[in-house]
């Protein structure tokens, strides 16, 4: 999977995810006051190849499937969040 | 011709040349595209994957208590270091490269939880348990 940097910025704003830039650009997503997931990039625009996007898919605790579709626009914040509440991660 | 292959949890890129030279190991044309891959997967877990220790972080304000246990692996035109106790990974162009940013990555990891760790959920506090029983503040 190659994944423009771009697109993870817009997947991460549409679940509400706080970006915070340090060396990387770390996304971090808040619930009910506590951080429950985070997850980063390196800085700038291009694409995010070879084994980073199965690196954040896996940090975000996304299957294949639900990741496609967070990155394609139909799963949003809510459905994430029970995603996470199933995994008991919440 | 480059074939993309996805067997199990990886993701297989066969040049021509490596399709070639496996099928000449098996020596014989009937072997099933199954057999083939798993060959080719095998020779591959050899050849490009290794676990090496991390020892030092290499920043002034820290430093691991222990050998920290890492995969390398290398893509060819990417070489990857990540942890499966933590989830945390690098990225490089070689093998330095990638570690030096694992280790930078740890770094800040440590001290964004370190921030914020009267408030975590289950896996950020899983998370910070670990980071902060292997890092030592200088």
């Amino acid at each position: 999977l190659s994944l423009k940097a771009k697109e993870l910025d817009q997947a991460w704003k549409k679940l509400g995810m706080v970006i915070e830039e340090r060396r990387d650009i770390f996304a971090k997503l808040y619930e009910g006051g506590k951080l429950i997931i985070m997850t980063r990039r390196s800085k700038g625009s291009g694409k995010l190849d070879g084994q980073i996007p199965h690196f954040i898919r896996q940090q975000m605790k996304l299957d294949e499937d639900q990741f496609s579709r967070l990155i394609a626009c139909p799963l949003q914040r809510l459905e994430y969040l029970q995603i996470l509440k199933d995994k008991g991660l919440l | 011709m480059t074939l993309y292959v996805t067997w199990g949890d990886a993701d297989l890129c066969l040049s021509n040349s490596t399709f070639e030279d496996v099928t000449g190991d098996m020596a014989f044309s009937t072997a099933s595209a199954t057999q083939q891959l798993l060959l080719i997967s095998r020779r591959r877990s050899r050849a490009d994957l290794k676990t090496i220790f991390i020892r030092d972080l290499a920043d002034p304000r820290v430093s691991l208590n222990g050998p920290l246990p890492v995969t390398i692996e290398n893509l060819g035109d990417q070489v990857t270091v990540y942890s499966a106790d933590t989830g945390d990974y690098g990225v490089g162009a070689d093998e330095q490269s990638a570690i030096d940013e694992f280790r930078a990555a740890i770094v800040d990891v440590y001290f964004m939880l370190k921030d914020e760790r009267q408030a975590l959920g289950p896996l950020p506090q899983r998370h910070w348990n670990f980071l902060s029983s292997i890092i030592d503040e200088r």
